[in-house]
């Protein structure tokens, strides 16, 4: 029937126009709600009537109502979420690093150019107690910036282990809630016939970003509507509506530091912290050990080139007591950590302290042999040695004495200079104890005739049995006595009154002068003194231990000379220019992490900027669309009013 | 491009945040006056900053060096000038004792004050520096070098050790000399070595015995002699000590000059700056007043 046709041709409409401007009003209502996707009410013809004379129009149908979306591009947003988000996150931690590290307070560089300035003060008044109680106030205030500084790196540390922590339990919290969404999401698609639910979609869509800023995903698109997520190299977080869990652990190969493990099927935990990547997570764990990790070790690397040094040096002096001199810092001690096997059977010390490194090493024994790996880049380090307390394995400073026979299987961390800056302890008590002189001298007779004149003396080892044998004093005292102007003898001088014969007949060239040790004979005595010039017959040189030699400022001359030698890295830089290199390596590294993530956050930029033309609510648009489904929906009523006077009109004629 | 509202206000939102972190950095780069405020800014020239630190202030400590070492080597000098009058002062006394026409009183009168300068000679070389250190006993600066035992035997206690100060990167001076080099090694008059204060003892000696002196002269010369050789060596050891301070100095200058390129604000350029950032965060933010205004719900 005609009448009843177009009625419902315009009731069709009426609806039609109903649905969109109900979903207009939805969208202006949803223009601020984070994640919210466009929708349109998809219009479509209903079936035709068939006629003899035609296809007749029955009106319109709504088909669905879809929401403006693109996979393709909301895989771009999360993408460049996590990539910028990691980088943000490594940049945070990394200038809190950057900035204190230069710092003229909580540096190192202040307080060891204050350090070394103090020493040159007690090698300007050896004996004057003054100096040396300011110098012992510089060292301990030195060490304690060392221990200060390596205290707030484990505080940083702690900030990454927080992190670690609540990251994870997030990513628990949204993977939970991504398999609740997807559970809604087959159960309403379902029951609507496959049509999509919009808003339901939306939520999952938002909660995988957020995810995203977390952790690195990979998700997977089901049939049923539900969305499997992956992470890592391919771990399953969600698969429909079920979660695994992350969990957090501490590192076997790094006590104090977290680490990230998924809880498999039968309740295994399998570590995945390297495999986890971008977001946040990725972001603070790429500080760690990228960063934290390296610059903990090289602040160590300067404390223990420090104290090894000065140690060495301050051995070779004597103090104002007129005794050897002893260790000024405690030295800190390289450590090696069974990762897995017989454990404890490594011990490790230092070989040569110029060649350490800023790495950590792995040593493992696999098919009978020792092997050395760096941690970073997995390289093998070649050892020389054979392992024994005679002839340890040494590689990069390093020396390893395998104390018990091993397994296949093995596992060591070593750790050269993690502990460096923390360990590092004043050994002095008190100031008399810098050993600002030499602990021999010499003299040349004054009755002596000639011109020969003799060296102060140079200890070239403390450790000869000259020194060591009796304290305050040398084993034995020599006497250098010529017996013509090119020939002397040398004496044991211990008993002045008569000298013991050790040498007799040495050759001597007054043009050039000459080194009276070691001797032709081979006697040696742990130390170098020089006759120069022309001496005669009869005349004498003493070398004697510098007993009351308060006034000797040689070797603290020697111990502020280490200020500028070329002591680490190989005799290429010196213990400041290490320090000035961990300031250049974290400088440069977090400019690195900040220019990465301006560049990926314009990168994010424009992501966003692509969904949002897509799925983005413009109310312009919407309030045109207000307008036009309006005037729509008043001229379908006008046709269901049409509808009606048309049936008005058959009514009356039939009436009449 | 379509647009969707909330972008266009978050866009202007993002917009001005990083106008204002800009003008945030420009205005502390103009509170501290330095053009890096954290290594990452230009680690390059961080390093070389801490590198010149290092280099300026070791050389300011050259030149604390400099000055305790001329104060030493001044004290030094004002005792050997003291120790030259005194000498000289016994040499005239020498001299007019030699007049064969003098009585035995008045050569007791001139005994006694030589006597007396003899003890001031071993006083003067038994001289302490300002932190009370003896400058004329090398090495073992707190044993007194010097003693009489009353008899005329003279002995040093002291070694033969010479302290020396570092002054420059490669440069060491010497800051004081052992006073067996200066007192004890002067000639005997008969060919041999004696030390300076034998020679004064002796000629007491010979005035109290109402005798002429006999080798005085020729002995108080030898001292004199090397009295003066050594001030020679003072002075130009305190000469080497102002050309080290100078050359330290200029140093400095350049280093200094280096390093405040590398640190030091450029004022005209950051205020300039300062003033663009402003004028861009006000035009985006008078814009975003602007653009939030419009809208076509205005005129339904």
């Amino acid at each position: 029937m005609a009448g009843s046709s177009l009625l419902s041709i315009g009731s069709s409409g009426l609806q039609a126009f109903q649905r969109s401007l109900n979903t207009t009003g939805h969208n202006i209502a949803n223009a601020n709600t984070e994640g919210y996707s466009k929708q349109t009410v998809d219009l479509a013809t209903r079936l035709p009537q068939v006629n003899g004379y035609g296809f007749a129009g029955t009106g319109v149908q709504t088909t669905s109502i879809s929401r403006s979306y693109d996979a393709y591009i909301e895989g771009n947003v999360r993408n460049s979420t996590s990539t910028a988000t990691e980088f943000e996150a490594f940049h945070a931690l990394a200038s809190q690093l950057d900035n204190v590290l230069a710092d003229p307070d909580a540096g190192i560089s202040t307080s060891m150019q204050r350090f070394f300035n103090a020493l040159q003060d007690v090698s300007d008044a050896p004996s004057a107690s003054a100096a040396r109680e300011v110098l012992l106030n510089e060292s301990q205030h030195l060490a304690d910036q060392f221990n200060e500084l390596s205290a707030w790196m484990d505080g940083v540390r702690g900030q990454v282990n927080a992190d670690i922590r609540g990251s994870v339990s997030e990513i628990n919290r949204l993977s939970n809630s991504i398999a609740t969404l997807n559970e809604s999401i087959t159960l309403a698609q379902g029951q609507s016939g496959g049509q999509p639910a919009n808003d339901l979609l939306d939520q999952r869509d938002k909660v995988i970003r957020e995810l995203s800023e977390l952790v690195s995903v990979t998700t997977i698109q089901q049939d049923n509507g539900s969305v499997n997520v992956l992470i890592g190299s391919g771990q399953a977080l969600v698969i429909g509506n079920k979660t695994t869990t992350l969990e957090v652990f501490v590192e076997a190969s790094d006590p104090g530091q977290l680490g990230v493990a998924i809880k498999g099927n039968a309740g295994v935990t399998v570590p995945i912290t390297d495999q986890v990547s971008g977001g946040r997570l990725g972001g603070v764990l790429g500080f760690k050990e990228r960063m934290l990790d390296p610059a903990t070790n090289s602040l160590g690397l300067v404390a223990i080139g420090l104290s090894h040094y000065m140690n060495e040096q301050q051995h070779q002096g004597m103090d104002l007591d007129g005794s050897l001199g002893g260790d000024f810092y405690t030295l800190p001690q390289p450590q090696a950590l069974t990762l897995a096997g017989t454990p404890g059977i490594v011990s490790v010390a230092f070989d040569d302290v110029s060649q350490l490194t800023n790495k950590d090493y792995t040593l493992s024994f696999n098919s009978g042999a020792w092997q050395l790996r760096q941690n970073d880049t997995e390289q093998t380090v070649t050892m020389t040695g054979s392992g024994t307390a005679a002839d340890p394995f040494i590689a990069d400073g390093i020396s390893f004495e395998i104390t018990a026979a091993p397994a296949n299987g093995d596992t060591y961390l070593i750790q050269p200079t993690r502990n460096g800056a923390s360990e590092l302890q004043l050994a002095l008590v008190n100031g008399r104890q810098v050993a600002a002189a030499a602990p021999l001298r010499s003299l040349a007779a004054t009755a002596n005739t000639g011109t020969g004149a003799i060296s102060a003396g140079v200890v070239t080892d403390i450790n000869n049995s000259a020194f060591q044998t009796s304290a305050g004093q040398l084993s034995p005292p020599l006497l250098t006595r010529f017996t013509s102007n090119t020939s002397y003898d040398v004496y044991d001088n211990s008993n002045p009154a008569s000298p013991v014969l050790l040498e007799a007949g040495i050759a001597y060239n007054p043009a050039t002068g000459g080194d009276v040790l070691p001797t032709p004979g081979g006697l040696d005595f742990g130390y170098n003194i020089r006759i120069t010039g022309g001496p005669l017959a009869g005349d004498e040189f003493n070398t004697e231990y510098n007993t009351g030699g308060v006034g000797d400022n040689r070797n603290a001359l020697l111990l502020s000379g280490l200020a500028s030698n070329k002591l680490m890295a190989n005799g290429t830089a010196s213990i400041a220019d290490s320090y000035n290199a961990l300031v250049s390596d974290v400088g440069t590294g977090t400019k690195q992490a900040e220019l990465n993530g301006i560049a990926q956050n314009r990168v994010l930029d424009q992501a966003i900027s692509t969904r949002e033309s897509i799925s983005g609510v413009n109310l312009d648009e919407e309030a045109a669309n207000l307008v036009r489904f309006q005037q729509a929906y008043q001229a379908a009523a006008q046709v269901i009013a049409t509808a009606n006077s048309l049936f008005d009109t058959l009514l009356n004629a039939v009436r009449r | 491009m379509r647009l969707s509202t909330a972008q266009i206000f978050q866009q202007a939102v993002t917009a001005m945040q990083n106008k204002q972190v800009e003008l945030a950095k420009t205005q502390q780069q103009l509170a501290t006056g330095q053009k890096n405020l954290a290594p990452s800014d230009d680690p390059a020239a961080a390093t070389r900053i801490l590198d010149l630190n290092h280099i300026i202030e070791t050389t300011d400590q050259y030149q604390r060096n400099a000055d305790f070492a001329e104060t030493r080597l001044a004290m030094e000098e004002v005792a050997l000038t003291s120790v030259g009058d005194v000498l000289q002062r016994v040499r005239e006394l020498a001299v007019r004792a030699g007049n064969a026409s003098l009585g035995a009183e008045e050569r007791q009168i001139i005994a006694a004050e030589v006597r007396t300068n003899m003890e001031d000679l071993v006083q003067l070389a038994n001289s302490k520096d300002a932190s009370g250190e003896y400058l004329f006993s090398g090495f073992q600066s707190d044993t007194e070098p010097f003693s009489h035992d009353g008899s005329g035997n003279f002995s040093y206690a002291g070694d033969q050790g010479q302290r020396s100060l570092q002054i420059g990167a490669s440069r060491q001076v010497p800051v004081g000399d052992a006073g067996n080099d200066v007192f004890m090694k002067v000639a005997d008059g008969v060919g041999g070595i004696s030390n300076m204060f034998a020679a004064v003892y002796d000629f007491v000696t010979d005035l109290e015995a109402n005798a002429p002196p006999t080798t005085t002269i020729t002995r108080l010369d030898s001292a004199l002699d090397t009295v003066l050789n050594t001030r020679a060596a003072i002075g130009s050891r305190m000469n080497t000590i102002d050309n080290q301070r100078n050359a330290n100095d200029s140093f400095n200058l350049v280093l200094k000059e280096n390093r405040s390129t590398l640190e030091d604000l450029d004022y005209a350029e950051a205020v300039s700056r300062f003033e663009q950032q402003l004028l861009v965060l006000q035009a985006s933010q008078q814009s975003f007043i602007k653009i939030e205004g419009l809208s076509l719900f205005n005129y339904l």
